[in-house]
């Protein structure tokens, strides 16, 4: 886990946050309650959460409603 | 980031592992369309009589729920299996009972049937061969059905035994790493009465085997193979009923849209009835299981969760291989910080994921890792 102040880039793995793949369905719940989106089924696939920019990548196009 | 999914999971939940191959960014159990899938075994009677059938017939690839006869049975192949239950269960199978039941699944219920608590934490995984047996501790989940691909790739002439936790062999739980591994050295002395030994384990299995070694060093005994697969030293599980639901639907059906929105239900009790609905449609589970058994399997991960997170390995010194599946050292210390006295462990790297490295496609490279670690005298 990086330390607590640690400037997290776009490129930044999400695994190496902490975020394990089995914590990502909870990931998943979190970033829905916190950008009032739901996130099709289609893009629920661990290779679209490998970096901090795939996540922000994939919440703005659920946010702009050109995502499945 | 909400705590929720923050937590540090240096022993990473291992009951998520299937013993089949499972594409790495698949959803390996959601809407299958194709032909009917294998379904593994999901406890240790299954897993045992699967090894039985698989020896007796062999045939790979078998599932609990093929018919006896789809796989290659014959009638004398059914009187060497019955012959080899009663051997290794203690039990009495009218060879018209096997053939009603025709299923590893139904037999597996029949021994179920008016079970007691198993007498030893010993699964004998595959019996016989030559070579000196090897013991393979328990992960989280206190079960040992995913060393069975790896059992397989070590062949037919190594002996393999699992070690699974007492509360799923049916007694009370062991609230201790100590605890644990005093009961399962003492069980293993029953299979191999005198050391060396060889014993493994993979994830949380690794801290107990650890342990195990320890205790038999103290007991004048060695361990001549001590081999940790993607173990932690140190562990900071989520100790809350609600992870460990949400991540059991999450093995259930991987990662998908079902699985979050079970993690979005309201209370414990609905997540369990749904996880219950779940696990029998994905056949994750024998068909007698409930919400009960749900409960069970949640109390036994919390138990073994929380003796793992107060556990502190002791220095060890013996020989120790430590088989590590992370492209991302966790520091300048290649061991993890595992307490080897005098540089006694080695380091090898898998490029498999912690998931994954069990699997079938995986074991026979854990296999070449092992074996020249293993010794080829009994």
């Amino acid at each position: 886990m990086p330390a607590v102040g640690t400037a997290i880039s776009p490129s930044a793995s999400l695994q190496d946050l902490g975020v394990h793949y089995y914590l990502l369905f909870r990931f998943v719940r979190e970033l829905e309650n916190e950008f009032q989106i739901r996130i099709g089924d289609a893009d629920l696939d661990y290779s679209r959460f490998d970096t901090v920019g795939d996540v922000a990548r994939l919440v703005r196009s659920y946010e702009r409603g050109d995502a499945h | 980031m909400n705590d929720s999914v923050a937590p540090d999971l240096r022993t990473v939940p291992d009951e998520l592992v299937t013993t089949a191959a499972v594409p790495r960014h698949s959803r390996p159990y959601a809407r299958s369309t194709g032909p009917p899938r294998r379904v593994n075994p999901r406890d240790a009677v299954e897993l045992q009589l699967l090894q039985i059938w698989r020896d007796v017939l062999g045939v790979d690839g078998i599932g609990v729920t093929d018919d006896f006869f789809d796989v290659g049975g014959s009638s004398v192949y059914a009187l060497v299996i019955v012959g080899l239950i009663r051997q290794r269960f203690r039990r009495r199978l009218a060879l018209d009972v096997f053939f009603s039941a025709g299923t590893i699944e139904a037999l597996a219920g029949l021994l179920r049937g008016g079970r007691r608590a198993a007498r030893t934490c010993v699964v004998p995984i595959k019996v016989g061969g030559p070579r000196r047996p090897l013991f393979a501790v328990h992960t989280l989940a206190g079960t040992v059905m995913h060393y069975a691909p790896l059992a397989n790739a070590l062949g037919t002439d190594q002996p393999f035994y699992g070690l699974q936790a007492t509360g799923i062999a049916g007694g009370a739980l062991q609230r201790t790493v100590r605890a644990m591994a005093r009961r399962y050295v003492s069980d293993m002395r029953a299979v191999q009465a005198e050391g060396p030994y060889q014993v493994c384990g993979y994830s949380a299995g690794g801290a107990i085997a650890w342990e195990m070694a320890c205790q038999l060093a103290e007991a004048g005994q060695p361990t001549s193979a001590l081999i940790l697969i993607d173990a932690h030293p140190y562990s900071e599980l989520p100790l809350d009923d609600s992870y460990w639901i949400d991540l059991l639907a999450h093995r259930f059906l991987g990662f998908c849209r079902e699985a979050v929105d079970i993690a979005r239900l309201p209370t414990d009790e609905v997540r369990i009835a749904s996880l219950v609905e779940i696990a029998h449609r994905v056949c994750r589970v024998p068909p007698d299981y409930g919400p009960d058994e749900v409960r069970r399997i949640v109390r036994q991960h919390m138990s073994i969760a929380e003796a793992l997170n107060v556990y502190r390995p002791r220095p060890y010194r013996g020989p120790a291989l430590l088989i590590r599946t992370d492209a991302h050292p966790d520091g300048p210390d290649e061991t993890r910080g595992w307490p080897a006295v005098d540089g006694g462990m080695r380091v090898v790297r898998s490029g498999a994921d912690h998931f994954n490295v069990m699997g079938e496609t995986q074991a026979p490279l854990i296999a070449d890792a092992m074996r020249p670690h293993l010794h080829t005298e009994p």
